[in-house]
């Protein structure tokens, strides 16, 4: 039973409810703070770069195309993150898939389009057996995925030397269908700024995921089997096989990448992919992502790819030892996660 | 509780207006900003755009470039610099950038042709001229804004390493490639394979230079299954330093590319040869071709590649070759 004031009309919001200003729901976001990041670093280069970071689309386009190359992968990486879940074998998966499409199309002489299909089915394989090992044996998902990682690190050495005697394979561009599969994923769609087609693909796919994780049962299903598994399976929640169904999300999209990268490089090196994962994960991250699962955003992990790519062609701009972005990428995601912890502290604090 | 909300509130609201006003500011800004601070739009901007790595044969190369930049600067010369750590896409990325800040000149090396067939495709339709370097000879040629090569032909290169073994009396030779996807690396085996009078093998380890360590245990595990090898070939210094410690005793060893610690091999007889192609001219020469070229037309090689190699250095020439290495130039 509560109490309220005489003088209080009747239709008065009931006093239970917290009124949250527009500004704090802002804030408590998860992307947020990586919004914020991105507009700090843009005024970094900005300042610092030798060319007009500003005015010229060109700019904007050589670093939308550069953020585009981890932010695809990102949005499934971070679908898994909030799932509960890594996967360390995303990066070195590009590379698998991209040698498939040679050896499919060079070696065996097949068009490029069954190929295409071939390397996604490869992915959605790959993605099966990463997400049942870690259901049924209960095994950290970064061991699990970390054994994956070798295995078809492995495998994309061996086998490409087994095959071409070489470490790489090349003239992808001669087989049948290339030419509509480079339009349909290595064109420019914008030819005067030399904006990438792969710009769109990126963001099409973080808005689909951002739409699915807010809008849908399933994305309910993937808060919820990150945030608390246990309870979650007790309402009635399909984690294992939500789970299982991310894992394959993830490997497919990152097969699906190498696809795409292997039409653009016309070929595709065996060692293609090594060290992406960790990059995906730092977008994932930047853009509010806990480790933990349970919370995080895609939207957050296109702002976390867009600084990832500014990062490397703002160093490139201002002229600094290219060496430098590593050391920046490491300080930013550390900045980053502090930034997004901060806000969102003092943001839910506020009742 | 609504004056503590609204305090806080307000801070918080500082935040956000700060951060957008900054960029606010940023945006309106910007093109005074780049004014005040002399952003030149006139010069010549050269994009220096390799797959390079840290070691010491790039570093050298590095020093070229660097010390051609110091020279010209105060003629209008800018130049940019990108070393991907054979990381293809890498390279990619750094050519985009270069198109996307227009610069004269794109001065780079080809360790895969086809991967960097769109953006250099890219660049010459805007009409910015290519150099190429250190590797891809006749890779780009068709391309109507291809000026030249500047380095050395690796079949020839690799025939004089053959013919070096040939001299010393080896009978089975095993090359090391050490990069992935590098063709001229396999053109430098191909080479040496021609002139060789006895069996020569290949052995691919990918990255090596980056698990020196790990690169000296796969060697030595090689000689212990081919036990009856006698020669060896690096293709890069730090592999022909590492891999003196892993081939067994009487190897005869040869390299391409020197360092302090090839020279030094060099003098007391544990290496036998290496072949120089000199990347201190393959970082030097693009740069000053570039400015020649912006400024006043000039063009060079005629078609043909502006050829910075093969010396041989051996015990008779090292000690001189020794001291400039010291300095970092050779």
């Amino acid at each position: 039973m509560t109490t309220t004031t005489p003088s209080a009309p009747a239709t008065a919001a009931d006093e239970r409810l917290a009124r949250v200003g527009v500004v704090t729901q802002i804030l408590k976001r998860p992307d947020t703070g990586a919004f914020i990041g991105a507009v700090a670093v843009f005024v970094l280069f900005a300042i610092t770069a030798k060319v007009d970071w500003t005015g010229d689309f060109g700019i904007w386009s050589s670093w939308l195309n550069t953020a585009a190359y981890d932010g695809i992968v990102a949005v499934p990486v971070a679908l898994l993150m909030i799932g509960g879940e890594f996967d360390l074998s995303a990066g070195v998966m590009i590379g698998s898939s991209g040698l498939l499409l040679g050896i499919l199309t060079t070696q065996e002489g097949w068009n490029v389009w069954p190929a295409v299909v071939v390397c996604l089915l490869f992915g959605l394989a790959i993605g099966f057996l990463n997400g049942y090992t870690v259901v049924k044996t209960r095994l950290p998902s970064f061991i699990v995925t970390l054994g994956t990682f070798f295995m078809l690190r492995g495998i994309n050495a061996g086998l490409t030397i087994k095959i071409t005697g070489g470490v790489s394979i090349n003239n992808i561009d001669q087989a049948g269908g290339f030419d509509f599969a480079h339009d349909l994923f290595a064109s420019s769609v914008w030819p005067k700024y030399g904006l990438q087609v792969t710009v769109l693909w990126w963001l099409g796919l973080t808005l689909i995921a951002a739409w699915v994780l807010a809008r849908t049962r399933f994305g309910n299903w993937i808060f919820s089997s990150g945030g608390d598994p246990v309870a979650a399976r007790n309402v009635g929640v399909p984690v294992a096989r939500t789970k299982i169904q991310l894992f394959m999300l993830t490997s497919t999209v990152a097969a699906l990448w190498g696809v795409m990268t292997a039409i653009s490089l016309r070929g595709m090196q065996s060692n293609e992919g090594v060290g992406r994962e960790f990059e995906f994960i730092i977008a994932a991250v930047v853009g509010g992502c806990l480790l933990t699962g349970g919370y995080g955003s895609v939207i957050g992990a296109a702002f976390g790819a867009m600084i990832i790519g500014m990062a490397q062609i703002g160093i490139i701009d201002s002229g600094w030892d290219s060496n430098w972005v590593y050391f920046f990428e490491g300080v930013v995601l550390v900045a980053a996660v502090m930034l997004n912890t901060a806000i969102r502290r003092r943001a839910e604090k506020a009742r | 509780m609504t004056e503590l909300g609204e305090q806080r509130i307000s801070r918080r609201g500082l935040i956000v207006k700060g951060g957008l006003l900054t960029a606010g500011a940023t945006v309106l800004g910007g093109p005074a900003a780049a004014a005040a601070f002399g952003k030149a739009t006139a010069g010549v901007k050269v994009a220096v755009v390799t797959h390079g790595d840290t070691g010491s044969f790039w570093s050298v190369f590095k020093k070229g470039v660097d010390q051609a930049h110091n020279d010209l600067k105060a003629r209008g010369v800018s130049v940019s610099q990108v070393y991907a750590n054979n990381d293809v896409s890498k390279q990619v990325a750094g050519l985009n950038a270069a198109i996307a800040a227009k610069v004269n000149v794109i001065a780079t090396s080809v360790p895969d042709a086809s991967a960097l067939k769109d953006p250099l495709t890219k660049a010459a339709a805007r009409g910015i001229e290519i150099i190429t370097v250190n590797s891809g000879l006749g890779a780009f040629d068709s391309l109507k804004t291809y000026m030249v090569h500047v380095g050395q032909t690796e079949d020839v290169a690799g025939q004089g390493a053959g013919k070096q073994f040939n001299a010393a009396g080896a009978k089975n030779l095993v090359v090391l490639i050490h990069e992935a996807s590098n063709s001229g690396l396999t053109q430098r085996a191909a080479g040496a394979k021609k002139t060789f009078k006895g069996t020569t093998k290949t052995l691919v380890i990918p990255n090596a230079t980056s698990d020196l360590p790990g690169t000296q245990q796969k060697i030595s595990a090689y000689f212990k299954t081919n036990k009856n090898t006698d020669a060896f070939l690096a293709l890069n210094p730090d592999v022909a330093t590492a891999a003196l410690n892993a081939v067994p005793k009487g190897t005869k060893v040869g390299t391409f590319d020197l360092s302090p610690g090839v020279i030094s091999a060099v003098q007391s007889g544990k290496i036998l040869f290496a072949i120089d192609q000199q990347q201190y001219l393959q970082g030097y020469l693009p740069v000053v071709f570039a400015y020649l070229f912006v400024t006043n037309l000039n063009t060079v090689g005629n078609g043909a590649p502006v050829l910075t190699g093969p010396g041989i250095v051996n015990r008779a020439n090292a000690a001189r070759v020794a001291a400039l290495a010291k300095k970092g130039t050779r």
